[in-house]
């Protein structure tokens, strides 16, 4: 999982460099999956945490992942889910990185609780919005959810490099 | 970013060039259908007065041949003399004659006239349909004039809303829209402004702070804070990939 999830990061940062966008969709893609169910709860915050950190490549406090969260989710609230993931899943097709995003998506999916019904449509709303078959889709949630389940390193490690075990 | 105008590429939001080139073409299509339905009135009514003219000029050829019959047997029966019924007889063949040229001459006129009319149909046709293609040609180009910018401009309203202010891309020569995209730029260009300023800023600050060895929780939110104003501007460093866990 660690290696789909760090993988998967790296080719969307580096394809919203090469297109010449900001890799801020990634914090959107982490908010929309965390709060899927109506609520980001504390293991989801943490989920977040790593990966802002990983994006923005400094240590964050948690007031600070709480300021990022509050903001993207009053963006979401006001855009409303739907049309904030079909902006994420156009923002994909630009650079070219719609399966790395989905990748992302649901690696952090899997990461909390497993894939949930509300998670998985949001998927879809980004993969469809950037123009992935269902078929693919349905192969992208096969083979992470095969890493998710073989794998016992968490996501959080493997989103947050250099993260201790027991952190 | 320039891209190529490929056949493809003209073609960047089918659902509205193809509306609109529709609604051209039907427009005119409507207009000619109407043009040809008056003008194959009019081409009906012509065909109808030669075929009329046509069938009184062999009424008239029949006629003519009965009574020519009808006059060389009463002159056979009134007169014995056989030079005067030779003369009849030249005379009525001479008038055959002439009215028989008559009648193939208002046939051919009558052929002239529905070979006229299948030409006036085919060149109607055919016009049209050239012309239906043409202006579904040229509904496509025109409307990728609009379209090739809006579609530009969605594309780098989906980067700013990223955060990325620098733009680089021009529209095309003789694209439409040129005072929104400049309008959209002038607002990068204040944005980018107002962002380098608050970024010098914080800098000068964070300095400050560091010198003056201000709080390390005050220190860390500053830095945090950078790392969120400067997202995008700098190169980020690849992830590494943790060691495997013993």
């Amino acid at each position: 999982m660690r290696i789909i999830i760090t993988n998967a990061v790296d080719e969307l940062c580096a394809a919203f460099e090469r297109q010449g966008y900001n890799p801020t969709p990634i914090i959107d893609i982490g908010v929309l999956i965390a709060s899927a169910d109506g609520k980001v709860d504390e293991r989801e915050r943490e989920m977040l945490l790593d990966v802002f950190q990983t994006l923005l490549g400094t240590s964050l406090t948690a007031e600070v992942v709480d300021n990022l969260v509050t903001a993207s989710l009053e963006v979401i609230e006001a855009a409303g889910a739907e049309s904030r993931a079909r902006l994420v899943g156009a923002i994909l097709r630009d650079i070219g990185a719609v399966e790395a995003g989905v990748r992302v998506a649901l690696g952090l999916a899997y990461a909390s609780h497993g894939l949930t019904g509300d998670e998985r449509a949001v998927v879809d709303r980004i993969a469809t919005a950037g123009g992935l078959a269902a078929k693919r889709v349905a192969e992208l949630v096969a083979e992470v959810g095969k890493h998710a389940d073989a794998d016992p390193v968490s996501v959080r490690q493997s989103i947050s490099p250099g993260r201790t075990p027991d952190a | 970013m320039a891209y190529a105008r490929s056949k493809k590429s003209y073609l960047l939001d089918p659902r509205f060039q193809l509306k609109w080139t529709a609604y051209l073409v039907v427009v005119v299509v409507l207009v000619m259908t109407g043009l040809g339905v008056v003008i194959a009135r009019v081409a009906g009514r012509t065909s109808d007065t030669a075929h009329l003219a046509v069938s009184q000029a062999e009424k008239a050829f029949e006629e003519s041949r009965t009574n020519s019959i009808l006059a060389m047997r009463g002159v056979q029966k009134e007169s014995d003399d056989p030079t005067l019924a030779k003369v009849m007889e030249d005379s009525l063949a001479e008038l055959e004659v002439q009215s028989a040229k008559n009648l193939a001459d208002v046939r051919s006129r009558q052929d002239d006239i529905a070979r006229d009319r299948r030409n006036l149909q085919l060149v109607l046709g055919g016009g049209g349909a050239a012309l239906v293609i043409l202006l579904f040609v040229m509904g496509v180009v025109i409307t990728h004039r609009i379209v090739g910018p809006v579609h530009k401009m969605k594309r780098l309203l989906r980067r700013v809303s990223t955060g990325r202010l620098a733009i680089e891309e021009r529209l095309r020569r003789g694209d439409e829209l040129e005072d929104l995209f400049d309008t959209f730029l002038q607002m990068t260009y204040s944005l980018r402004a107002m962002q380098a300023a608050r970024l010098k800023t914080l800098d000068a600050t964070l300095k400050r702070a560091e010198a003056t060895g201000a709080a390390a929780d005050v220190l860390a939110g500053m830095r945090a804070l950078r790392a969120q104003m400067v997202l995008g501007l700098e190169p980020r460093r690849a992830s590494v990939i943790p060691p495997p866990m013993v």
